[in-house]
């Protein structure tokens, strides 16, 4: 029921009345952003990737082609990859109470902007106490992270605190260990449609710009991703 | 869905990767902010065949000015929500027909009781009645916060004042408004209401 004491729920009522139906993002539309995302931001070299692998190996001569074949995607392989950053910081005890946690987790949220934070706080009883922060996914300069984290959180201001990262070895698949070393994507999960899609954008991405033939064949068991690239 | 004040310092930084050409980060800003542009866009425009042309204007329009962000200035809801003003603005203003915020007639659902269906309707278009007699800028105030659901910082930077400006006004606004509902029915409410 309206109230004429608070009128929010009325103005709430008001502008809500004409709600739009709004469907999933276009898949067409985010297809012209991004080429046109492409045009206006196009990378820089980066360190891995195809664009670094051609360039490093000069298959590209004019004409030349190069064919990568990830048979058996599903054979089991072991390799390592980075998870995010840990920061490590001894704070004073002083500084910090029990009940200033989930304080402390909202003001690193805010700071790092990771994609989930982990927190673990120890308390030994002694002058100082122990303050584990895993920032989970992509932290580009964890320098300027550690800063920002000073500057959110009073209880780590002067804290001493170091950055390691957060990697490890995973007990994936072949595919997942060429997915991740050469594209940064997951090839094992997602179907081939969208596999083809996104190998294709993250190698344009990378600058490739000669062409690409992908193609994905389920089988029983395996995935067989046949990619061919031609540099003019 | 994250709350905002988590999902400022990741759309910001999404933002950043995207300037330097990251098109996953692009991708996720499209995907997170489309709805809420959509939304932003279709509350003030009825055809949905020129919400629909406003709203790819609108991202299109990011990706041009994606340089022109800086997280200092304010957060990338308040930004792009500022770009879909402008564009709201400007299809008006080529088309000069009233903004749905002036359309304030309409009658809502029911729940089924008819006395209180009336009262409710008479409440309504009363309310209606005086929200179309403030000043547009004190009503696109209102609406930004009631209907779009934006925070004053960032009804500030949407509409350049300051925060504290915008607190003022609508508190103003409200102040005036639950006086005048407690008094009698505006005029033109039982035309808003037949």
């Amino acid at each position: 029921m309206l109230s004429p004491e608070d009128p929010r729920a009325g103005l709430r009522r008001l502008f809500h009345r004409h709600e739009p139906i709004v469907g999933p993002p276009p898949a067409d539309l985010e297809d012209r952003l991004l080429a046109q995302h492409r045009r206006r931001y196009p990378v820089q070299a980066r360190g891995r990737g195809f664009a670094a692998l051609l360039g490093a190996h000069r298959f590209a001569a004019a004409g030349a082609a190069v064919a990568l074949v990830a048979g058996a995607c599903q054979l089991p392989a072991e390799y390592e990859r980075s998870f995010g950053v840990r920061f490590a910081c001894t704070a004073e005890r002083a500084a910090y109470t029990a009940d200033s946690v989930p304080d402390l987790a909202d003001q690193l949220a805010a700071a790092i902007g990771a994609e989930s934070i982990s927190l673990r706080v120890h308390d030994a009883g002694g002058p100082t106490i122990a303050v584990r922060i895993d920032a989970w996914g992509p932290v580009e300069d964890p320098e300027a992270a550690l800063s920002a984290i000073r500057g959110a959180t009073p209880a780590l201001r002067d804290a001493t605190c170091a950055a390691e990262p957060l990697a490890g070895t995973v007990h994936g698949t072949l595919g997942g260990r060429l997915g991740y070393a050469l594209l940064d994507l997951d090839i094992d999960r997602k179907d081939a449609a969208i596999t083809r899609a996104e190998l294709l954008e993250q190698l344009r991405a990378q600058g490739f710009t000669g062409t690409a033939e992908i193609e994905v064949e389920e089988q029983p068991g395996q995935r067989r991703v046949k990619i061919r690239l031609e540099q003019p | 869905m994250l709350p905002w004040p988590i999902r400022d310092p990741l759309l910001a930084r999404r933002a950043a990767l995207a300037q330097g050409g990251d098109a996953a980060a692009m991708r996720s800003l499209y995907r997170e902010l489309h709805p809420e542009v959509a939304r932003f866009v279709g509350r003030r425009i009825r055809s949905s065949a020129d919400a629909e042309d406003l709203v790819s204007r609108v991202f299109f329009t990011l990706v041009e000015r994606l340089t022109d962000f800086d997280p200092r200035r304010g957060s990338v809801r308040a930004w792009v929500l500022r770009i879909a003003r402008n564009a709201v603005i400007d299809h008006v203003r080529a088309r000069r027909p009233h903004l749905d915020v002036d359309a304030l007639g309409d009658l809502l659902p029911g729940d089924g009781d008819p006395l209180r269906d009336l009262l409710e309707r008479e409440r309504l278009g009363d309310l209606a009645a005086r929200v179309a007699e403030l000043p547009p800028e004190i009503r696109e105030m209102l609406a930004l916060r009631h209907g779009d659901g934006l925070r004053h910082r960032e009804i500030a930077e949407l509409l350049g004042l300051s925060e504290a400006a915008v607190k003022q006004r609508m508190s103003r606004a409200l102040r005036a408004l639950r006086a005048q509902l407690q008094l009698e029915p505006a005029k033109g409410a039982a035309d808003a209401i037949a």
